[in-house]
């Protein structure tokens, strides 16, 4: 249980400054987006949650330090079960906020366990992809596939569309790292992607009904498609989110002066829109030091999978590598109109408790693996 | 597979991701790129468009005055209500509050208050009470603003002159829409930042530009006597059974208006109760025939073409024929031996017939245009008629004699009083006026009352005698009912048919006093439909009426009436045919007669009366240079009948009027004339009476 002093030397230092980095500049832009410089503003408990939030992550992240991340394989099927119980519970029991019961109220936090799901399914899936050497039949899916589809399909059924997109993204890169025939990727994910785009054709063009998906979230990605359908309704995230980055222009127009943002134009401009809160206030120069960082974070955490010790932590370290990516990606692109509106926070960034505390625990998982990694041969 | 193998195909894998996610990455820059620089100045102008909101400060409207600054339009700040529909969690409750109140319907307030919009208003300008009974209820999402009312203190007063604005304070009518560009002022507008709900930042003012509140019209308008003129209308209108009625009074030396009334009229403070026919300014808007009052015109335009004069000897037989057409007097058997000045006193048709038929049309047209009938007076009014001559080149001896005394054409009452009022200035027009002086704010004067003359009409020479003229018909003619002990006034009657049906426009236009002209007043009763219809009974009392009230209201001194008994002193007329033209004139002029030359030519050729007779000191000779077809057809001379009448009587009437007669049989009282009276001889036609 002791930290041992060689494997604290190997610790690949960029990752943590990176996050702090990125979570200081999330403070700035929280601030900026609860208007914390006006008179009579409640924002600075917003500014305070999400420090408490980071700290408790951070804590969480040092103590993982003490076990031998393999731990997590050994007790996949107790985490499997137990993240099927906590999302059972939350379909149960859970707070209903904005068309989707994601929240479960602990008493003296909210908490929401699609976060925490994202990890636990991380983990689960490289013990089970681990087992197995080849996958060269189908036969060979079926195990990991079921592992899949049981949390899938209840994030599904909560509505979370955007955990759910997360998930798959997930499941495709793993299994991509962990050797998968290309060709049964094509046929599951391009035939499964041809067929969404049928069901939503054949809704939009001949009305019939939608599985899964709920009339909302159609209507965002009718949005993204073309927002000037409805700028006052479901184009208007879009259009104002839009309008924010280029207005931003080249250098912004300094913190707490975005009209976009402190007028309140911008919708949900602390969690979901605080990309657009940052473009506004300092511009492309700005939004290019933050991809920058990301960018930086994502080499040194693909140093971490050519590094790791094992196949577990490299198919680990993949999948915590494709939850960040498609966060990132899927963020940005929504506020620049070139993804759907799905809701995924900005990781570091975006207000929000569980969210922090997740990527924290990833990020502590990742220099888990990173402290023990294989030894270089000179 | 080995591990080794398997080792470089996830390598392989895993490099080849980072390079996939990279590109992905590049593509998200790319279209950064796209909207922050090289597409950012549509983005930011968007960005400006929805924050800033350009505010309009509605300025003061400014106010009506009198010529004493009685107020006759004001405005006043109001309440309206506005709901905020954002901030209503339950309109249909809120809507159900404020029904019982306001006066809209509640149905209507619902749909407001549901309404996709910033703000609605629910009911603009309530009263206080209204505003109180609201405030107390604090209903979320209902907020008041402060808007101006008009107010017409006076109610009916001047309601045609003075008009009426619309809801947002835009004149309409009258004064409020002829010089709302004065009384609006110009608008101030603020530029300011609201946020996305639409709530204006209040420290946000980014620029300011004030407003500039309307002027102040004070009008020559006097309060008092639009009033009285009002009340009097009002009565006569119901008196005589009429349609409707205006009464103008106008100052001929300044061609300012006192007094400006119509009945029926209306209140502007309620303009929805009345229909529109009411809202119109009759005085200016309403075409009518001017029957006799028209012959004050064909008076002046006559006297001032020497084509007639006061002691010009006329006889009225009760009718004259002109082409086919007979014209009869109002007096059934006639006038019989007339001065041109009891052609006047009387209102004789026949003689004004003779008298336009000796202008001819292109003079006596002329003049009607330089007295300004078919043209408007340019009074600063909207909806101003200009009346209907009739067509110039359609006009023969027929129409020329009805629009000698008054028929085939229709004037507007500002038209007539514009005229007559020329009439009494010296034969100057002057524009009519009502605007006293405008004033801005700040007590500057922007426009100060000053008369603009027209032109000249009549020379004062035809003003003076036209006015004297004017006077024996109200001291001793058709118009008694307007006289007034101890003041010298003048005025015409004039009786028409009303344009339609069997009813009569009646009305009288008087001026005094004659010796200076201080009012011309026209009193119009339209479509009397009753008994007494006749303007001397009718019009002309109703001018005394008003004429009275000036005089007690400007205490204006009496004076003794003009008593001098017409001395008809006789003169014997020479041959003048061997004088050059200058030498006849001096001549004439030595003997108190009027003069008229002819035609073109530069020697006398005939004259008329014949030399050798006795005729009246002012009276007129007609000395002819020339003689043409045209002279001859407009010096005909209107037949008498000389039946009845003794010998030297007959032969003495002739001589005046220029008529050549030859006797046949002995008798001394003449029994039959072998041409009809009331026919119009050429001067050289020879007349045998028997």
């Amino acid at each position: 249980m002791l930290l041992n002093k060689k494997l604290y030397r190997n610790i690949n230092i960029y990752i943590p400054l990176t996050v702090i980095v990125l979570i200081i500049i999330g403070f700035f832009a929280i601030s900026s987006a609860v208007e914390i410089n006006r008179i009579g503003s409640n924002g600075i408990i917003y500014l305070q949650k999400q420090v408490i939030a980071s700290l408790t992550g951070i804590f969480i992240l040092i103590f993982i330090q003490f076990f031998d991340y393999r731990v997590f394989k050994e007790y996949y099927k107790l985490i499997f079960w137990t993240m099927i119980i906590i999302l059972f519970m939350t379909r149960m029991y859970g707070v209903n906020i904005s068309g989707g019961r994601r929240w479960l109220d602990l008493g003296f936090i909210n908490f929401q366990p699609s976060e925490l799901s994202k990890i636990a399914l991380i983990l689960v899936l490289a013990s089970v992809l681990d087992k197995k050497s080849e996958f060269d039949s189908i036969i060979d899916l079926i195990l990991p596939f079921l592992y899949f589809l049981i949390p899938f399909s209840l994030i599904v059924v909560e509505n979370d569309l955007g955990t759910a997109l997360v998930l798959l993204a997930i499941l495709i890169i793993m299994l991509y790292v962990a050797g998968v025939n290309k060709n049964f990727l094509y046929v599951f994910f391009g035939g499964g992607f041809l067929t969404i785009i049928a069901v939503i054709a054949s809704h939009l063009y001949f009305n019939t009904p939608l599985p899964f998906l709920k009339e909302y979230q159609l209507n965002r990605l009718v949005a993204f498609i073309n927002p000037g359908i409805d700028p006052r309704g479901i184009g208007y995230n879009i259009i104002q989110s839009k309008i924010a980055l280029g207005s931003g222009k080249l250098f912004g127009k300094g913190l707490f002066n975005g009209t976009q943002n402190q007028l309140n134009f911008l919708p949900e401009k602390h969690t979901d829109f605080i990309f657009s809160v940052i473009g506004e206030e300092f511009g492309f120069i700005g939004i290019f030091i933050i991809i920058a960082l990301y960018v930086f974070l994502f080499w040194q955490l693909f140093k971490v999978v050519l590094e790791a010790k094992d196949n577990f932590g490299k198919l680990v370290v993949s999948g915590i590598i494709a939850m960040f990516f498609f966060h990132v990606v899927e963020n940005i692109g929504m506020t620049m109109g070139v993804m759907p509106i799905t809701g995924i926070p900005l990781p570091f960034i975006s207000y929000g408790g569980t969210s922090m505390v997740v990527s924290l625990i990833a990020i502590g998982i990742v220099l888990n693996i990173n402290i023990r990694k294989k030894k270089l041969h000179f | 597979m080995d591990d080794n193998t398997e080792d470089r195909l996830r390598k392989n894998r895993i490099k080849l991701l980072f390079f996939i996610l990279s590109f992905l990455i590049i593509l998200l820059i790319a279209r950064l790129v796209w909207i922050q620089i090289i597409n950012n100045e549509e983005y930011y102008d968007r960005a400006l468009k929805q924050r800033i909101t350009e505010l309009k400060v509605v300025p003061d409207r400014g106010n009506i005055y009198d010529i004493n600054g009685k107020e006759l339009a004001v405005s006043v700040q109001s309440i309206t209500v506005v709901g905020l529909p954002k901030q209503i969690t339950n309109p249909t409750q809120t809507a159900g509050k404020l029904a019982a109140v306001l006066s809209i319907d509640y149905g209507i307030l619902t749909k407001r208050l549901k309404r996709n919009a910033y703000a609605v208003y629910l009911e603009r300008k309530i009263s206080d009470q209204k505003y109180q009974k609201i405030k107390e209820m604090d209903l979320r999402g209902i907020t008041f603003i402060d808007e101006n009312k008009r107010i017409y203190p006076k109610d009916t007063l001047a309601s045609q002159l003075v008009g009426f604005v619309g809801v947002d304070e835009n004149g309409l009518e009258g004064i409020e829409l002829a010089y709302d560009s004065q009384l609006t002022g110009i608008k101030g507008k603020m530029l300011t930042e609201r946020d996305a709900s639409g709530r204006i930042i209040p420290e946000a003012v980014i620029d300011y530009i004030p407003e500039e509140n309307g002027n102040d019209i004070y009008l020559t308008i006097n309060e008092a006597i639009q009033h009285r003129s009002e009340h009097e209308i009002a009565s006569a209108v119901d008196t005589y059974n009429a349609k409707s009625g205006t009464i103008i009074i106008m100052e001929p030396k300044t061609g300012n208006i006192v007094s400006m009334a119509n009945y029926p009229a209306f209140n502007p403070n309620n303009i929805s109760k009345y229909k529109q026919p009411d809202w119109r300014n009759r005085a200016i808007a309403d075409n009518y025939e001017p029957g006799s009052t028209f012959k004050i015109i064909t008076t002046a335009s006559a006297l001032e073409e020497g084509v007639v004069n006061s002691n010009d000897v006329f006889f009225d037989s009760g009718e004259v024929k002109v082409e086919k057409e007979i014209i009869e007097c109002w007096e059934e058997d006639g006038h019989g031996k007339e001065l041109f000045s009891e052609v006047v006193q009387n209102s004789c048709n026949p003689g004004f017939v003779q008298v336009g038929l000796r202008m001819g049309k292109e003079t006596f047209f002329k003049y009607i245009d330089a007295f300004g009938f078919g043209h408007k007076t340019n009074i600063e009014l909207p909806g101003e008629a200009v009346g209907q001559l009739p067509n110039y080149d359609n006009v023969g001896d027929i129409e020329l004699a009805t629009v000698s005394f008054g028929r085939g054409i229709s004037v507007t009452p500002i038209q007539l009083i514009t005229a007559v009022s020329a009439v009494a200035n010296n034969g100057i027009m002057l524009k009519p006026n009502f605007i006293d002086k405008i004033i801005d704010q700040k007590g500057n004067i922007k426009i100060m009352n000053q008369s603009t003359e027209i032109r000249r009409v009549v020379s004062k020479t035809t003003s003076q005698k036209t006015l004297e003229l004017l006077e024996n018909v109200v001291s001793q003619g058709t118009g008694v009912n307007a006289y007034i002990e101890g003041y010298r006034v003048g005025g015409k009657t004039g009786t028409a048919e009303h344009y339609r049906g069997d009813l009569y426009d009646s009305s009288f236009i008087g001026v005094f006093p004659v010796n200076d002209p201080k009012f011309v007043i026209l009193v119009v009763l339209y479509g009397i439909d009753g008994q007494v219809y006749y303007a001397s009974q009718t019009a002309a009392p109703v001018f005394k009426n008003i004429a009275t009230d000036l005089i007690r209201y400007y205490k204006m001194p009496a004076q003794p009436n003009k008593m001098e008994v017409n001395e008809l002193e006789l003169v014997k007329l020479d041959d003048y045919s061997s004088l050059g033209l200058y030498d006849v004139k001096k001549t004439l002029k030595n003997l108190d007669l009027e003069y008229k030359i002819v035609g073109e030519g530069e020697k006398i050729i005939e004259q008329s009366p014949q030399p050798g007779a006795e005729v009246f000191k002012n009276s007129t000779v007609f000395l002819f240079t020339e003689i043409n077809q045209t002279i001859n057809s407009s010096y005909k001379i209107m037949l008498p009948d000389f039946r009845e009448m003794e010998k030297d009587e007959a032969v003495d009437l002739a001589e005046k009027m220029g008529i050549k007669i030859s006797f046949q049989g002995n008798k001394s009282k003449i029994i039959s004339q072998t041409i009809e009276p009331g026919i119009r001889i050429d001067r050289d036609q020879l007349v045998i009476l028997k």
